[in-house]
């Protein structure tokens, strides 16, 4: 004979109350395992759906990614081909030199040194390259009568701290000229014949075909001769040059580069179809860059918008397991505190003799709370399988309670752990009381009152 | 068996007499505060030797019971003392007292209070849970000797009257008890199983256990060593050997 038998036959005897409290706690334990299970299996569905969702975005985003990388080589490279064959586009002049002179007459006035040429071509130069020292001036071919442009140059100038690169034009040669097609269509020359400017015998080397521009009208020739024809020994009117193919605000990063350099000097664009056709590829490009952007900008705001769902689920979830839980508690615990109650008053007579036959305190108050702690551990035994499987039956993981218990597998013992411990804690606090009162019935009272 | 006489109006003792004896009982008082005051036990003194059986007879409210209860150490005087075996129970501490119970007394009650969802057997061998000295073969041994053996697996409820307090009386004598305190246990008997308990008790008594009975029934006197009587938780006095009705 021991306090675990006489529990066990007191268990058995008294069937109806414990069968009862071992409900309201099993309901109240499955209420809290079939929440936790939800709350957990939100957690793990919010991760699974985030995780695939942002794995197929990156998977998008980095396809496309690639896409516009590969689109903006191509860009690069085509504009790079255009660039060259369109020739030069920018112009280095001197600072004081009057850009409506430039725009309205399409000729230029003020001057620099030649040496200039020299000092950009032995920096460490990035943002241009192909530099040209030329002479300009709109004159009247004495010996032709007509007005043409004057163009000297001496050919490319190589940039020191690069490779040689293929010139975009020839130099032309001492002695000979080339010209654009109106003077060719004016005078009719051809290549090989020989003519005289200002006084300097020419031989006709080249003929450009018709351009629609300036250099319809213009005469090219060495720029030592030039300089000599225009009386400018060593001074140059301008440094033509090709921009780099840099992306942004091209030019201002080439103004600055330049000014560093030579800083008496101001760089100019010309409008050319090149930069048309460059800058709409930029576009493009940028175009595309803006979209890949907005497509990233688009998946974080799917991915918030998705977060944002799920936590609201979640939000949910919580505040209504927050009152649903702690009520079936309250409730289970109400209701076993009472029949344990019951039962102490139902077992004066039972808690006298144990008195009278010498029960200690923790004896009587063993007989009660062991009673409190079967009922805990049957009640949260059988509530943390229901609260499992009505958990699984409330969320969407897992298809099948194998698939389900894959997913929770972690969180499993948790739970399976964490129902029947709280409610052998229930059950306990809620038998204290009672226990209490057990403990405290006097053992003479009782025995008094059924015999006097 | 011992046969001394005590009064209230005469409470000394020979120092022989205090060796002796099992329970002293010196000036012991208890009253119950209430609506009503009523004064339980006024100055109580006795002195119960081993082997003696002692009946003590008076009406209901009288104190029987609380001088049974305070003697049986459940229940905490306001004044004096009671020694048993020497010792002093309300100066140990509560669970020290009730080892002290489960070892030396034993309880008999009117109303048997068995605990209803155990057993014949079961109950019998209850004070096993307080008293570890107690075996399954004294219980056997007692089921036996009270006619219950055919009613071991029987409950509480299954029994007749008179089988209940055989049991409640083998479940007193199953550790052996130096003192049975019984309080009117014929009470709810008829007169055959009434004889019975009153014989158990008395063949306890000449076994050299002491036996204090309170009762109002005259019958019970006849297998008393000694009758004392009791009114206003007073003991008026004492009739030695068996009592006569009146």
């Amino acid at each position: 004979m021991n306090i675990f038998h006489l529990i066990w036959r007191e268990l058995k005897f008294r069937r109806g109350g414990f069968v009862l409290g071992m409900l309201a706690i099993a309901v109240a334990t499955a209420t809290f395992v079939a929440a936790e299970v939800i709350l957990q299996s939100d957690q793990i569905l919010t991760r699974q759906l985030l995780d695939e969702q942002q794995a197929s975005f990156e998977s998008s985003i980095a396809q496309r990614r690639q896409d516009v990388e590969k689109a903006g080589k191509a860009l690069e490279d085509a504009t790079r081909k255009q660039m060259l064959k369109l020739g030069f586009n920018l112009l280095i002049l001197p600072e004081s030199q009057d850009l409506d002179e430039l725009h309205l007459n399409g000729t230029l006035s003020a001057v620099m040194p030649e040496s200039y040429v020299e000092q950009l071509a032995e920096s460490s130069i990035v943002t241009v390259n192909h530099l040209l020292p030329a002479v300009t001036k709109r004159i009247v071919w004495p010996e032709k009568d007509i007005e043409v442009v004057l163009h000297g140059t001496r050919g490319e100038v190589p940039i020191m701290h690069r490779a040689m690169k293929k010139p975009l034009l020839d130099a032309v040669a001492p002695g000979q000229m080339v010209v654009g097609h109106s003077i060719h269509s004016q005078l009719n020359l051809k290549v090989g014949d020989v003519v005289k400017l200002m006084g300097e015998e020419f031989t006709i080397s080249q003929v450009h075909p018709q351009r629609g521009s300036a250099d319809d009208v213009t005469v090219w020739i060495d720029l030592e001769t030039a300089q000599k024809l225009l009386g400018m020994e060593n001074l140059i009117h301008a440094i033509l040059a090709l921009e780099c193919e840099c992306a942004g605000d091209r030019l201002a990063v080439i103004r600055e580069e330049i000014a560093g350099i030579l800083p008496a000097t101001q760089v100019i664009e010309r409008y050319s179809q090149a930069v048309t056709r460059a800058e709409a590829r930029t576009q493009a490009k940028e175009m595309a860059e803006l979209a890949l952007e907005r497509e990233e900008q688009s998946a974080e705001t799917l991915l918030t918008q998705l977060k944002e769902a799920r936590a609201t689920t979640e939000a949910q979830h919580e505040s209504l397991t927050a009152v649903v839980v702690p009520t079936s508690y309250l409730a289970a615990a109400s209701l076993v505190a009472l029949l344990a109650l019951m039962n102490t008053f139902q077992r004066q007579s039972e808690i006298g003799i144990l008195r009278a036959l010498g029960a200690t305190s923790k004896q009587i108050l063993g007989v009660f709370l062991g009673k409190a702690f079967l009922l805990g551990l049957t009640g949260g035994l059988l509530g943390s399988a229901a609260g499992l499987f009505i958990g699984w039956l409330l969320s969407d993981l897992g298809q099948t309670p194998g698939t389900f218990v894959k997913t929770f597998a972690d969180d499993l013992g948790m739970v399976l752990l964490s129902g029947p411990a709280t409610a052998i804690l229930l059950a306990g606090l809620a038998s204290w009381i009672a226990a209490l009162v057990a403990l405290r019935l006097d053992a003479a009272v009782i025995l008094q009152k059924e015999t006097t | 068996m011992s046969t001394s006489m005590q009064t209230n109006e005469d409470t000394e003792q020979t120092p022989e007499a205090t060796e002796t004896a099992l329970v002293d009982v010196s000036r012991l008082s208890k009253l119950y505060t209430g609506q009503q005051e009523i004064k339980a036990l006024d100055d109580v003194s006795l002195k119960l030797h081993a082997g003696e059986f002692v009946v003590i007879r008076g009406a209901s409210g009288s104190g029987k019971t609380t001088l049974l209860l305070t003697i049986g150490t459940l229940l905490r005087p306001d004044s004096g003392t009671l020694r048993i075996a020497g010792k002093e129970p309300y100066n140990l501490s509560n669970d020290d007292r009730a080892r002290f119970r489960a070892d030396k007394i034993g309880f008999v009650f009117q109303q048997f209070h068995l605990v209803p969802y155990l057993s014949v057997l079961e109950n019998i061998q209850a004070p096993a849970l307080t008293n570890p000295h107690v075996s399954k073969d004294d219980a056997i041994r007692l089921m036996e000797q009270f006619g219950l053996s055919d009613r071991s697996n029987h409950l509480a409820s299954q029994l007749s009257s008179g089988e209940r307090q055989r049991c409640a009386l083998a479940r007193a004598m199953v550790t052996n008890p130096s003192l049975l305190l019984a309080d009117e246990p014929t009470g709810n008997l008829d007169e055959v199983n009434a004889e019975i308990v009153m014989k158990s008790l008395a063949d306890f008594a000449q076994r050299g256990g002491t036996v204090l009975l309170v009762t109002h029934d005259l019958r019970n006197s006849e297998f008393a060593d000694r009758t004392l009587k009791m009114s206003n938780g007073r003991i008026l006095m004492e009739e030695t050997g068996h009592a006569e009705s009146n």
